[in-house]
């Protein structure tokens, strides 16, 4: 597709890029090259600043520091639709159809320099607009055949599947005549036949000269079809290089594991394996054979969990192994579940979530909404609202277990830290006395010592008799302060133990991949790759 | 001749001019998604721009004071009342359509309409204050010399004329490569400018050709009413023609003409007839725009995308699918 000479050397050049939203630096001084035409994958753990970077190299937002050249000119901080007809396309995480039109007219939106896009040719010399669009319908429907979505041609671009969808996507950034195509997550919440099929596509238009730059959690998908890796880490470029060589990398491990492990790797003297028949205490939770998504495609698959009163579970895992997707399955928050899940003999599976809350299950989302014109006080009164009688009470009780809160009582909560705001999330939830509670990351974006301080409060809420289920990005604080911890990869268990035990395996390549071939067909038999 | 004729003629002009002014709408919105709830302000500039072209130099006599009152001839009174409002159209535009997101451009939109109509209302020095301008000369009638019943017939004919070629140029621009980009920047922006569009430059241009229809629409009304104030242009209007267009359906023509029909015309005359109930002169208008309302209500209720609901994109002799599709995607 490019009609340029030159076939090597760099199409886009990134230099010390920076972008933040408020005070968090989501991109901070990120550096690499891309050299034309291949296929290079953008990875890192959860909010690296990958879609960010992503945004801000094709202007849809403004850099604040830093260069971007492509193919040889500085678009430094140009509009994106400037970028655009420079060469530089990009798709959407979520797919953005454009859901009103057909598919056909999804394709003939993106060529370049159409005459009949001119309001004077427009209105009074039609005819240059249908001849040009006869050209470009012959091209998207070969286009659209090649994708498979040629008998989708004149339906409704909403109405196609979520697989379709992100074929659209791909077949329609092609229509632009990109030099270089920035594809932000191709391949998340599709089905294993598509993954291929994909694939099969990007191989086939890098042959054509198109580059692409991938962000990509499935690093199986990666391993396949990428030459060349770049590594981020909270804003920065960790590393470049190939995959087999990054996975080795200290750097790069100890990103994806949120922290260094105290633990040694490798040591697999106690295999996870036999923790099964490791006695545990009576569980008031047990969930059994959870499967749940958002579309047809679920994101976790029969996935098993308990936990017992007075206990930390963890749960911990490579993004998108399906970790959030498990609470909120569990929660009642997600239509599409099937499987059991029994709260103190109770089948909850597929209750709404305000019954489960009043059956004694209390959810923590990973954004905390707090009333931000209410004082602390008055928020842990909401949190306490069904409460027929002993409101004040309650709120005196849970202030008991979080002095930091009953220090800031009166502060209104849109004047609280990142880290008291999770602490009011937690003692809003603590407001029903319930007998379990779900946290979802409660220690994200923490300082080291409000991590611990979280913790602490953790360790105590399970010391009243609750039993606590948290997800946790950081493996390390996992095995350090839970009594059990499930590994998720995937969608599925991968394996589970006490924290000692677990510490004990070989996570990074967990984490990172580079499982034996046998496992690998298993990974993509499952849709979502192995890991990640 | 029968009154009823006289009436109904009456009635066609103004569906005409109503017509004009839903396909600009529908240009605005129905294609682009530009929320622009004082479309009738450019419609008011328009008819008083046409209107103190053709007036002569206000006198003392008629205690009527306006700006310019140049004697010029409609074609070239309208000309200058199209082009003030697509003037005021770009102005607002480059204030409303810098961001892409259409409530900031519902609310600057809204507050552009009651500074003009505030700004025009009192200022009683330079237009009239809201007893507006009279005695407007009919369009051609100086060499035509018609009675006013024959005259009207006339108007259909010209307003007519006026609405067919504008009709064909709203097509033309909906089924072009640039109502296609435009209902892609309505769909997704972000999607747009992703491949290339300026948004910003595409809005631009259909606010301003979309503001030169409601000038035009207003230039023929009061051509033919010969009169013209500040009591008809309130956001009421506006709304009337927002629920001509949803009622119709949005995004197509024909949706925007049976629209123009219904609502405008239709409910809003029909319930002219209703028996006056002494005592309260108020309600006869309260229940036509409950009316309206109701119709409305009714019409999102039962067939949400209008009753002529935007049509998919045909190419008619453009296919010419030499493969079978080999690949079946789920």
């Amino acid at each position: 597709m490019t009609d340029d000479s030159t076939t090597s050397g760099p199409i886009l050049e990134v230099e010390n890029l920076a972008y933040s939203f408020g005070g968090l630096k989501a991109v901070n001084g990120s550096t690499f090259t891309i050299n034309r035409g291949g296929i290079n994958a953008l990875i890192g753990p959860n909010g690296a600043g990958k879609t960010t970077l992503i945004n801000v190299v094709a202007g849809a937002l403004r850099a604040e520091a830093g260069t971007v050249r492509f193919n040889g000119t500085y678009i430094t901080g140009w509009q994106s639709h400037r970028i655009a007809l420079q060469g530089l396309i990009r798709t959407f995480q979520i797919s953005r159809e454009l859901g009103g039109m057909t598919v056909l007219e999804n394709m003939l939106v993106p060529p370049p320099q159409q005459s009949g896009e001119n309001i004077f040719n427009a209105m009074f010399r039609p005819g240059i607009g249908h001849r040009q669009d006869k050209v470009l319908v012959e091209r998207a429907l070969e286009q659209l055949d090649d994708f498979g979505l040629y008998d989708s041609r004149d339906q409704y671009a909403r109405n196609l599947s979520g697989g379709q969808k992100r074929l659209l996507e791909l077949a329609r950034g092609v229509m632009a005549e990109p030099k270089l195509m920035i594809l932000d997550e191709p391949f998340a919440g599709i089905n294993p036949a598509l993954v291929e099929l994909l694939e099969g596509h990007l191989q086939k238009l890098r042959g054509l000269g198109i580059t692409f730059v991938m962000v990509e959690h499935n690093l199986n998908v990666v391993e396949r079809i990428c030459d060349h890796v770049v590594v981020m880490a909270e804003g920065r470029t960790l590393a470049a290089g190939k995959l087999s060589e990054l996975r080795r990398n200290e750097e790069v491990i100890t990103a994806y594991l949120g922290g260094a492990l105290t633990v040694h790797p490798g040591d697999t003297s106690a295999s996870a394996l036999d923790v099964k028949h490791i006695e545990r205490a009576e569980p008031i939770l047990k969930v059994t054979d959870l499967t749940a998504g958002y579309s047809k495609v679920p994101v976790i698959q029969e996935v098993d969990l308990q936990a017992e009163p007075g206990k930390v579970v963890a749960v911990v895992g490579p993004n998108g192994a399906g970790k959030s997707t498990m609470l909120k399955a569990m929660f009642g928050m997600l239509r599409n579940s099937s499987g059991d899940v029994n709260l103190a003999g109770i089948d909850i599976a597929r209750w709404p979530a305000f019954r489960i809350a009043r059956n004694g299950m209390a959810y923590v989302p990973q954004v905390i909404n707090v009333f931000p014109s209410l004082s602390v006080y008055e928020n842990l009164e909401m949190g306490g609202y069904t409460l027929k009688a002993g409101r004040q009470e309650r709120v005196a009780e849970v202030l008991e277990i979080f002095p930091d809160l009953k220090a800031a009582g009166a502060k209104k909560g849109g004047n609280l830290s990142g880290g008291q705001r999770n602490m009011l999330g937690m003692a809003r939830a603590l407001m029903l006395n319930p007998k379990v509670v779900l946290l979802d990351e409660p220690t994200a974006g923490l300082s080291p010592t409000y991590t611990s301080i979280v913790w602490e409060q953790i360790h105590r809420v399970a010391s009243l008799g609750t039993a606590v289920v948290v997800v946790e990005q950081n493996v390390d604080l996992a095995i350090h302060h839970a009594d059990w911890v499930y590994v998720l990869v995937a969608g599925r268990n991968r394996l589970e133990g006490p924290a000692s035990v677990v510490g004990r395996e070989d996570l990074p390549s967990i984490f990172l991949g580079g499982a034996p071939p046998d496992n690998l067909a298993a990974d993509i038999g499952r849709g979502q790759g192995g890991i990640i | 001749m029968s009154p009823y004729v006289y009436y109904i003629s009456t009635l066609v002009v103004f569906f005409f001019i109503f017509a004009i002014s839903t396909w600009g709408l529908n240009l605005q919105f129905g294609t682009a998604g530009i929320l622009n709830f004082t479309y009738i302000t450019f419609f008011a500039i328009g008819g008083y721009f046409t209107g103190v072209s053709m007036l002569g130099r206000p006198d003392a006599l008629s205690n009527m004071r306006y700006i310019l009152g140049l004697s010029l001839p409609f074609p070239i009174a309208l000309l200058i009342g199209a082009t003030a409002a697509g003037i005021l159209g770009l102005l607002v535009g480059l204030v409303a359509l810098r961001r892409l997101r259409s409530d900031y451009l519902a609310i600057v939109t809204v507050s552009v309409g009651a500074i003009v109509y505030d700004f025009v209302n009192v200022n009683t020095a330079v237009f009239n204050g809201a007893d507006g301008i009279a005695g407007v000369p009919f369009p051609f009638n100086d060499s035509l010399n018609l009675d006013p019943n024959t005259y009207t017939f006339f108007y259909v004919g010209l307003a007519g004329l006026f609405a067919l070629v504008l009709g064909i140029l709203a097509a033309r621009i909906y089924n072009s490569p640039l109502g296609r980009t435009l209902r892609a920047i309505r769909e997704d922006a972000d999607v747009a400018s992703a491949f290339g569009k300026d948004s910003y430059r595409f809005r631009m241009i259909v606010m301003v050709v979309g503001c030169i229809y409601a000038g035009i629409a207003g230039g023929l009304l009061v051509g033919f009413i010969s009169a013209f104030n500040t009591g008809g242009w309130t956001v009421g209007e506006t709304f009337l023609l927002y629920a001509a267009l949803l009622v119709g359906g949005r995004g197509n023509n024909w949706g925007a003409l049976l629209g123009a029909f219904l609502v405008p015309v239709l409910f809003q005359e029909a319930t002219r007839f209703l028996p006056v109930i002494p005592g309260h002169p108020e309600l006869i208008p309260a229940i036509r725009n409950m009316i309206v309302g109701g119709l409305l209500i009714a019409v999102l209720w039962i067939r949400p995308e209008g009753i002529l609901p935007e049509r998919k994109a045909k190419f008619h002799g453009v296919y010419t699918p030499k493969r079978k599709a080999a690949l079946k995607v789920d």
